[in-house]
């Protein structure tokens, strides 16, 4: 990868072992996060967004999930192998995150302001009084007015869409290297969407930030996407420049979503018309995961897994098509 | 809020009376009373004794004499011990009251601090003895254990009086006079203790479990908050909230006494006077004493949604 990768994800594979089995959430996926790049990764519900975010951010609930195999590097720290204090450093100070549900991520008995300066007393050691105006002073960097009034407020008090914008200042409290962001505008409105995605790009470029967007809507991935990783089953199928992706789709099911995509800049919350269903992901058999639903599978689809392989520069796909003749048969 | 306030306090007009209604004419329902259950009575004697007690009178006159003399702070006369009910439960309610008291403060100091612990070790070897230990003792009948105890702490170990609640006899005066009737709570607080704090610690584990599940527990791990913080500050507090709710509720139980562990202790409390007054058919002091409790229960719910408001900022503002 090149020089200025911060975030370097090497076959990861994070396990729930349940009553009814070994859920195979994250299988062996790879990908990287240079300074100041977007990064999306795009997937149908279930695919295993949520816990490859969750798993850099070491915050998989272990028993039951466990990270069985791979390396997460950030800045060249071995995050798998940290210690719980150099993780909790690196949280909400290095590395942020801000989830899909704004009004059940704030804590309902605490004010705002106490929310937004909790991560300012933990990394950058402020004082009340500097926290205080620090706080003031994201809150309004986050595009709402009345800062002093939102900062005495509970979330109760305040739409999805504040909360999220507080959610983003508390992120962005301790000036994050990486930014995650998993599904942040789903559960709000369309025009809520809309301005939320732009607060974001906005930051992010304003900062150099790098940024971890995780969503199923390919109209986010097309306005803020530099490189794209899309996932099915628990793994990569196809990851490739933003252009790559959507100009030039390998993977058949790459392929299905595009079709299923709308008019450019039009944002739909369901687009998957591809039919059938994700595999369980409990007892998944060694073939393509997507040969039930492929139009063009082939008789070695049903039989082994395809490896992952560069159809171009950067651009990579698996998928049994792009191999050569020879190993195919 | 102030209104909200004088709007839950009027509400609790209708509701008394609706208690004080049931409670009277459920009693009033019940055939025979107080002079019927002695046979040793002739029958002039007997007409003589109901005109006395007012027993003579249509039921109806009699509920709002009842209520009359309620609202002058009056619960009628106990016809077992002679003399105003008011001052039966004055000379019995303390006694339970002290022994509730000690119970409720030790039971809830430790099932909160072993829920607690028991939920964010969950799975852990300590979360499943807590549990096992929890089911023991929620399985075990009071008089069991009641008889347990005194077997092994005062007859075996004589660590501890076996019954009673100061040593008869005695005549200890201040500091001793403590010692003694401390010496003799133990073992009823003890096995108070053990019978309810089995459900309460599952209560705190329940809810911490579900709490810490929730999803801005996890935004504050993922502010790199340290472990304890995000614990205590942020799951604890919500854990807590409905708890407010039950702690109320078990107000008007410290003045209720118990009936069975009372009975097992020897011990001079309201629960047993209650289960006397029932064999004597002693209706004015079973009838004073529930609505009593009635009135306890009602402002203790008043004071749980006003601990509740103070608590949970949600409530508050409304
Ligand atoms: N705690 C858990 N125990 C067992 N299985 C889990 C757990 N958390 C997640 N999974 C499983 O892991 C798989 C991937 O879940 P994940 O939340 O990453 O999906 P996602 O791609 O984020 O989907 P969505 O778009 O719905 O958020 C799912 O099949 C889910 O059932
Ligand atoms: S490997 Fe086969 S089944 Fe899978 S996507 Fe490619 S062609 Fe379809
Ligand atoms: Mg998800």
């Amino acid at each position: 990868m090149s020089d200025n990768t911060i975030l370097d994800v090497k076959k990861l594979s994070t396990h729930f072992f349940t009553e009814n089995g070994v859920v195979k959430a994250v299988n062996d996926v790879s990908f990287s996060v240079s300074e100041g790049q977007t990064v999306c990764i795009v997937g149908e519900s279930g695919c295993g967004k949520s816990v490859t975010a969750m798993s850099i951010m070491r915050l998989i609930e272990d028993p039951p999930g466990k990270i069985v195999d791979g390396e997460i590097l950030f800045q060249d720290k071995d995050l798998i192998h940290a210690s719980k204090k150099d993780l909790r450093r690196l949280r909400g100070n290095d590395i942020s995150m801000i989830f899909q549900e704004p009004m059940s991520s704030l804590n309902p008995v605490l004010t705002i302001g106490e929310q937004i300066t909790e991560p300012l007393f933990e990394h950058r050691l402020l004082t009340k009084k500097q926290a205080k105006q620090e706080a003031i002073k994201l809150i309004e960097l986050v595009g709402i007015g009345r800062s002093n009034e939102i900062f005495h407020s509970y979330p109760h008090q305040l739409s999805g869409g504040m909360l999220q914008r507080i959610m983003i200042a508390i992120a962005l409290s301790c000036d994050p290297l990486l930014l995650i962001a998993d599904e942040p505008t789903t559960a709000l409105d369309v025009t809520i969407q809309a301005q939320i995605l732009e607060l974001l790009k906005e930051i992010k470029e304003e900062r150099n930030m790098s940024m971890l967007l995780i969503t199923h809507d390919l109209g986010v991935v097309a306005e803020v996407a530099d490189y794209v990783v899309v996932m099915y089953a628990g793994k990569v199928i196809e990851q490739g420049s933003v252009l790559d992706i959507f100009k030039d789709p390998k993977h058949p099911y790459t392929q299905g979503l595009l079709q299923s995509k709308p008019v450019l800049n039009q944002r739909k919350k369901r687009l998957y018309s591809i039919p059938g269903q994700v595999p369980n992901l409990i007892d998944l058999k060694p073939s393509c995961y997507f040969y039930d639903r492929c139009e063009h599978r082939m008789s070695i689809c049903g039989g082994s897994i395809p490896e992952k392989m560069e159809v171009d520069d950067n651009h990579q796909v698996a998928c049994w098509l792009y191999e050569k003749e020879e190993v195919r048969t | 809020m102030n209104s909200y306030f004088i709007k839950r306090i009027l509400y609790l007009i209708p509701t008394l009376i609706g208690a004080s209604i049931l409670i009277f004419f459920l009693y009033s329902l019940i055939p025979g009373d107080y002079v019927d259950t002695d046979p040793n009575l002739t029958a002039e004697r007997k007409a003589e004794l109901k005109e006395l007690y007012g027993l003579d009178q249509p039921v109806i006159t009699r509920y709002f004499t009842w209520v009359g003399n309620l609202f002058q702070g009056d619960l009628g006369y106990s016809l077992q011990f002679q003399r105003p009910v008011t001052e039966v439960l004055g000379n019995y309610i303390w006694s339970s009251f002290f022994v509730a008291l000690a119970s409720l403060i030790i039971t809830w100091f430790l099932a909160i601090i072993i829920g607690v612990i028991s939920a964010t070790r969950h799975y852990s070897l300590f979360d499943s003895t807590v549990t096992f230990l929890v089911f023991a003792a929620m399985a075990t009948p009071s008089f069991f254990l009641g008889l347990i105890m005194i077997k092994f702490f005062a007859v075996d170990l004589g660590w501890f009086p076996a019954g009673g609640m100061i040593t008869t006899g005695s005549n200890f005066t201040g500091l001793e006079y403590f010692k003694d009737l401390a010496e003799h709570m133990i073992l009823p607080v003890l096995v108070l203790v053990m019978l309810s704090v089995g459900g309460l610690t599952r209560y705190f584990r329940t809810n911490m479990l579900e709490v810490v599940r929730q999803d801005f527990v996890r935004t504050a791990r993922a502010k790199g908050l340290k472990e304890r913080v995000v614990i205590f500050k942020h799951a604890f507090r919500n854990a807590m909230l409905p708890a407010i709710t039950l702690f109320a509720f078990e107000l008007p139980a410290l003045f209720s006494g118990a009936i069975i562990t009372e009975q097992i202790f020897n011990w001079p409390g309201i629960g047993a006077i209650y289960m006397q007054a029932f064999t004597v058919r002693d209706y004015p002091l079973l009838m004073g004493f529930t609505m009593f409790i009635a009135v306890l229960t009602v402002i203790s719910n008043l004071i749980a949604d006003l601990l509740y408001g103070v608590a949970d900022p949600r409530v508050r503002l409304k």
